[in-house]
């Protein structure tokens, strides 16, 4: 039997005073209202263009760069542009699902091959090749894949060797030709004190992480070891090539007694903090290096200097790499897409390589006549060691590889060595375990022929 | 009458919304682990048991079952004695047991990825406390991240920093419900304090224990952000578990079947221990026996 409260709603048996039909009508209102706000981009998209973009440049600068570029463009064509800003780590996850839901994003940075093979194996790619045609690339920039580019590179991220020139010339030190001497300057800088290190010959690390793959194995890269013949036949561990991996060991073992503890954790972060802090006297990095000493300990910006990973015999160098740029995907506004990556490299480019002035070492080769681009204070301050990392980019006796495009053409099974943090472990196999370094070369390239 | 229908569509709604959240989910995952696909945008194709057959060849898999084993194992141990310890004395009438109370669940409410920051930074071989208090000493610092059992102890020790606080609540509520008629017909019959402790606070915590030690294991052996956040499985895939393992190879190594077999192996794993456990420590039976 129902009194006649009861077309109210109750809270703990009480009477709050608003009627059902009320409650349902205030709530419709609010659904509407909800579902107007969630349609807003559509209605939007019904007046003119929305294109979506997925950024994983997340510094606070790249992003303001990416942003004022976006309301230009939307005041002056009137096509709005949503920046989506992600990590690398989950761009790629975001990316996929958003392929799968059938609402694949118009545009995205991109900074790892793998990626990039898939998207284009799977067709979900623009290529480019006419709008990269028309400038000069650096080196391994501007690489194609099929036959056409795939990506609009906008940096080199070449890991350098940064060492302390305060601490050589204290020392008397020369910069290294070979790993002889490299080790010989390392164990001369090392300083231990009540059984620590205080500070580190260099740090070189072991982490099962992208940090490591990238970064640590710049003198292997300059002894040239070969992964794969011509038929992807796994061949290091064979001849010549198992024995410059092995050597590679036993001179990373040696190295590793002059790294501070840690470096089994030792991501980007710290390969970065422990040469700007004083805790190393060398670190392997790219540009961004100079951009943290700036920022947390300027003392250093004139005391720093760089050189590529020498080989073992004095012949050759190497600097490892990897790439960024952006890219486009197949969509209905494909056509818009382009537009916009047109007006954005002629308008905005410069200030996009800005906004990271030194780790977006460029990778178009006129950028570094371009007056705009040479303003930048920063750079200015830091211009010997621009044209030193651009004389490395010329420099025919320098080799820019990465383990992640070893083998005879661009292939996602080389990729997989660096997922699998195979040559990590190969490190940690030899320091940690203490397995011979003919073993470790031997269990790596096991594991690498598991790959198929 | 009409009671008895409410009741009936909310817990048909209740469990269609299980069903859907977490029975979805779990069905893809298994449909998932007989595929293979090398990223979430390549055509899945069949391989039957192929990704079983795969993980179980494989040594890291079984490393990583008993690595689980021996973290969650150790983590639950330390968390309930501890648990019980820190209860015991909270349990007590002391000025500013209030405050006391309170601080002690802090680390309780602390997200996991603030107090693994702070382990690391504490323990930072570098630049960390303890480097520091040890230097004081003239001691050097060891390098936890560097050896296998330093490595999981560290991941046991923020675990078990993070989750005794749930203990000590836990512990803390079911010691309230032990009459103290007990006690003191045991101090008058002369019972020492381990003897109250053994013969009636340990069975009077019985049905407490039995779900804190069900609910602790199911979550340590499922732990992913702690050892994720610590040490990625390193070193030398020695705190890699099966959670970290399933996140590899699907996420980051992106074989999906694989990592959705070792997925769909831990699930199975895991009820079976505890479909057993419960058999040995039945909840009724616990709470009939009080």
């Amino acid at each position: 039997m129902d009194n006649h409260n009861s077309g109210l709603l109750k809270f703990k048996g009480s009477a709050i005073g608003i009627s059902r039909r009320r409650f349902i009508k205030t709530s419709a209102g609010a659904a509407a209202g909800i579902a107007g706000s969630l349609a807003a981009p559509y209605v939007n998209a019904q007046s003119g263009v929305t294109l979506r973009f997925l950024n994983n440049e997340t510094a606070a600068g790249s992003q303001a760069v990416l942003r004022d570029a976006a309301a230009a463009y939307e005041s002056k064509f009137g096509v709005k542009i949503i920046i989506d800003s992600a990590p690398i780590s989950a761009s790629y996850a975001k990316a996929m699902a958003a392929i799968n839901a059938g609402a694949p994003y118009d545009l995205a940075t991109l900074g790892y091959i793998a990626h990039l093979l898939q998207y284009a194996n799977g067709g979900h790619l623009l290529p480019m090749t006419d709008l990269v045609k028309k400038y000069t690339w650096g080196r391994m920039a501007a690489w194609t894949y099929k036959g056409e580019n795939w990506f609009y590179p906008y940096d080199y991220n070449l890991v350098t060797v940064y060492y302390r020139k305060d601490l050589y010339a204290e020392k008397g030190l020369k910069v290294p030709n070979t790993w002889a001497e490299f080790l010989e300057n390392c164990r001369a800088l090392t300083v231990t004190k009540d059984g620590s290190v205080e500070r580190g010959g260099c740090v070189i690390p072991l982490a099962s992480d992208s940090a490591t793959n990238w970064s640590s194995f710049g003198s292997l890269l300059a002894d040239v070891p070969k992964f794969y013949d011509d038929k992807w036949n796994v061949t290091l561990d064979a001849g010549q090539d198992a024995a410059r991996t092995a050597h590679f060991l036993d001179l990373y073992a040696d190295l590793y007694k002059t790294m501070p503890p840690g470096m089994n954790t030792v991501s980007y972060a710290e390969l970065m903090s422990l040469f700007v802090t004083g805790k190393v006297a060398h670190t392997v990095y790219s540009g961004r290096v100079v951009e943290a000493i700036e920022a947390r300990n300027p003392e250093l910006s004139d005391k720093y200097g760089i050189f590529p990973s020498p080989d073992s015999s004095g012949k050759q160098k190497a600097l490892s790499f990897a790439f960024d740029g952006f890219v486009a995907f197949k969509t209905k506004q494909s056509e818009e897409t382009l537009k916009f990556l047109k007006w954005f490299i002629d308008e905005h480019y410069i200030d996009w390589l800005h906004s990271a002035w030194m780790n977006f070492q460029p990778a178009r080769m006129d950028v570094y006549d371009d007056p705009r681009w040479k303003k930048h204070p920063m750079i200015q301050k830091h211009w010997a060691t621009m044209m030193q990392m651009k004389g490395f980019v010329e420099d025919e006796n320098v080799r820019i590889a990465s383990l992640d495009k070893t083998g005879p053409e661009m292939d996602l099974r080389p990729c997989k060595i660096f997922d699998l943090n195979i040559m990590p472990e190969m490190l940690q196999n030899k320091v940690l375990k203490g397995m011979s370094s003919a073993d470790c070369v031997k269990t790596a390239a096991d594991r690498i022929r598991k790959i198929g | 009458m009409k009671q008895d229908r409410r009741i009936i569509a909310l817990f048909v709604g209740s469990v269609l919304i299980l069903g859907v959240i977490v029975g979805g989910p779990l069905l893809y995952s298994i449909k998932l682990s007989f595929y293979t696909a090398a990223s979430f945008i390549d055509t899945p194709r069949w391989v039957g048991s192929g990704n079983y057959l795969e993980i179980m060849a494989d040594p890291l898999f079984w490393g990583a079952l008993v690595n689980g084993l021996v973290i969650s194992i150790s983590a639950i141990v330390l968390q309930v004695v501890l648990g019980i310890s820190i209860a015991l004395v909270l349990n007590r009438q002391f000025i500013g047991q209030t405050i006391v109370r309170a601080l002690s669940i802090v680390p309780y409410f602390l997200p996991t990825v603030v107090a693994c920051l702070v382990a690391q930074w504490m323990f930072d071989p570098n630049y960390g406390l303890i480097k520091s208090i040890m230097a004081s000493f003239g001691r050097g610092m060891f390098d936890w991240g560097a050896e296998p059992s330093t490595a999981k102890g560290m991941v046991v020790l923020v675990s078990v920093w993070i989750w005794t606080p749930f203990v000590v609540t836990c512990v803390l509520a079911g010691l309230q419900t032990i009459p103290s008629q007990l006690y003191e017909a045991a101090r008058v019959d002369g019972a020492s304090a381990w003897k109250q402790f053994w013969h009636i606070t340990l069975p009077g915590l019985r049905s407490v224990l039995i779900v804190v030690v069900l609910l602790r294991g199911i979550w340590m052996f499922n732990k992913f952000d702690v050892i994720w956040l610590l040490t990625k499985g390193g070193p030398m895939n020695e705190t890699e578990t099966l959670p970290t393992l399933a996140y590899r190879r699907a996420f980051i190594e992106f074989d999906l079947g694989a990592g959705a077999a070792v997925a769909t192996v831990s699930f199975l794993f895991l009820a079976i221990v505890i479909l057993i456990y419960l058999r040995f420590f039945p909840i009724d039976e616990a709470k009939q026996g009080r």
